[in-house]
């Protein structure tokens, strides 16, 4: 075998126009499509429609997205494995696409949510962390993915993650406006030797208003964030010693927004805001 | 509140989706429940940091495992026509037997150079409607499925 999956991008509908050979080698999982490559290509924010081949290696799955960098609203085809030749028309600004195989040949998979695994734990953690602080939660966190990150440092452009977003309200004294404020967090999940899925807090990142005051807010805020970075990494750990339970894990990869079952041959769209979709691989 | 001013930078955008109409069923990705409360990130940082402790040798040991399964689809600008598709265009040779010799060379020797060397070509012709149409033409299902199997 050589290839997962291909598939086409073409600048008109109805497969015609210009048109871009893509394709996921086999044993690969992702092959990314740059902003810079669409331009270049001419197909920048011009694919019209969009065709998949599959075979019964994997299905194949396309992703495009608004936003240059993977992530924003999205819309999600896929071509079950064996399957064959299907198309679709799309429409709206594309400005960057991925191809994902999944479902492979002698593999089973389990998908979680990253918002469902993930969401009661961190506010309830934060919230506690924030008693009697300036700072406190302003909404709920965004839990979303930071795919092949080009220019976030700290980051590997060849790596995905799963990515937190909190907003924070810092409460000013006497009659001082009060700040806007966040904190971000990348986490990286990967599989142990003995074949456990785990996390590793990559890196931490805070933001706060611009004003006279912020210079001290965040200065109280910057270790505050720092250390909690470790903490937040043995949080996520904490839960996914339940995946332990599933057997041996052989790989894990992402899918944008929530879907919890396997589509086969259709789509899907949404914003790569709404969730992630962890998928967890095993040998069937 | 100090969000109302970054409101319209954190709103989720409206009318602003990327549609799709084909086969299969058409799902949407539901945001969870309190999506209502939820403030999309703003792109700005003040600082950044990473770890202060080293990462376990079995992540290290996975990301380059990981790594190596990414590709970036990039045209390379350097790609120099094979001897035989320059041999082909010497001999005034039609669009439609390039793409079948193409095809020819994948089913008999598939390998990742052989489809890289596809993908430059077909791609190239790729970039007008006409080649489109004659790359079209010779990929049939069929044809596709045994070029992605690896000629069987």
């Amino acid at each position: 075998m050589s290839l997962e999956f291909a598939g086409f991008l073409y600048s008109g509908d109805n497969r015609t126009g210009q048109s871009m050979l893509v394709g996921v080698g086999h044993t690969d999982r992702y092959n990314h499509i740059s902003a810079a490559q669409l331009t270049s290509s001419g197909l920048y924010a011009n694919i019209h429609s969009v065709e998949l081949i599959t075979t019964s290696e994997a299905d194949g799955n396309l992703v495009l997205l608004k936003n240059d960098d993977y992530s924003g609203p999205f819309a999600q085809v896929s071509d079950a494995q064996s399957a064959g030749d299907v198309w679709w028309s799309c429409w709206g600004h594309i400005g960057s696409a991925l191809l994902i195989a999944g479902n492979k040949k002698g593999t089973s998979e389990h998908r979680i949510s990253f918002h469902d695994q993930f969401h009661d734990k961190w506010t309830s953690f934060l919230d506690a962390k924030l008693q009697g602080k300036k700072a406190s939660r302003q909404g709920d966190p965004t839990l979303t993915w930071e795919m092949f990150p080009a220019n976030v440092s700290y980051l590997d452009p060849n790596l995905a993650y799963l990515k937190i977003y909190q907003p924070l309200h810092i409460t000013m004294p006497w009659y001082w406006p009060d700040y806007a404020a966040s904190m971000t967090y990348h986490i990286y999940l990967y599989v142990t030797g003995d074949h456990h899925l785990r996390a590793w807090g990559a890196r931490w990142a805070y933001w706060v208003e611009g004003g006279a005051k912020s210079g001290k807010i965040a200065d109280e805020l910057m270790p505050e964030v720092r250390d909690g970075l470790q903490s937040l990494q043995d949080q996520v750990n904490q839960a996914l010693t339940l995946t332990d339970l599933l057997g041996p894990i052989t790989d894990v990869y992402y899918l944008p927004g929530r879907q919890p079952n396997r589509i086969a041959t259709g789509g899907i769209s949404g914003a790569t805001t709404d969730d992630v979709t962890i998928v967890i691989e095993q040998h069937a | 509140m100090p969000w109302s001013n970054f409101a319209h930078l954190t709103a989720p955008p409206k009318g602003d989706e990327i549609g799709i109409k084909g086969a299969g069923s058409i799902h949407r990705s539901v945001p969870f429940a309190a999506a209502g409360e939820q403030l999309l990130p703003l792109k700005a940082e003040l600082a950044a940091g990473h770890s202060a402790k080293t990462p376990p040798a079995a992540m290290t040991a996975f990301t380059r495992t990981q790594a190596a399964r990414v590709r970036h689809y990039q045209v390379d600008p350097n790609f120099w026509l094979p001897a035989w598709v320059r041999e082909h265009i010497d001999a005034k040779g039609k669009p439609d037997e390039l793409i079948q010799k193409v095809i020819d060379r994948v089913k008999a020797s598939p390998s990742a150079r052989s489809l890289q060397e596809a993908q430059a070509v077909l791609n190239e012709l790729g970039r007008s409607a006409e080649g489109t149409a004659a790359v079209r033409k010779a990929l049939t299902k069929d044809v596709l499925r045994r070029v992605v199997q690896g000629g069987q």
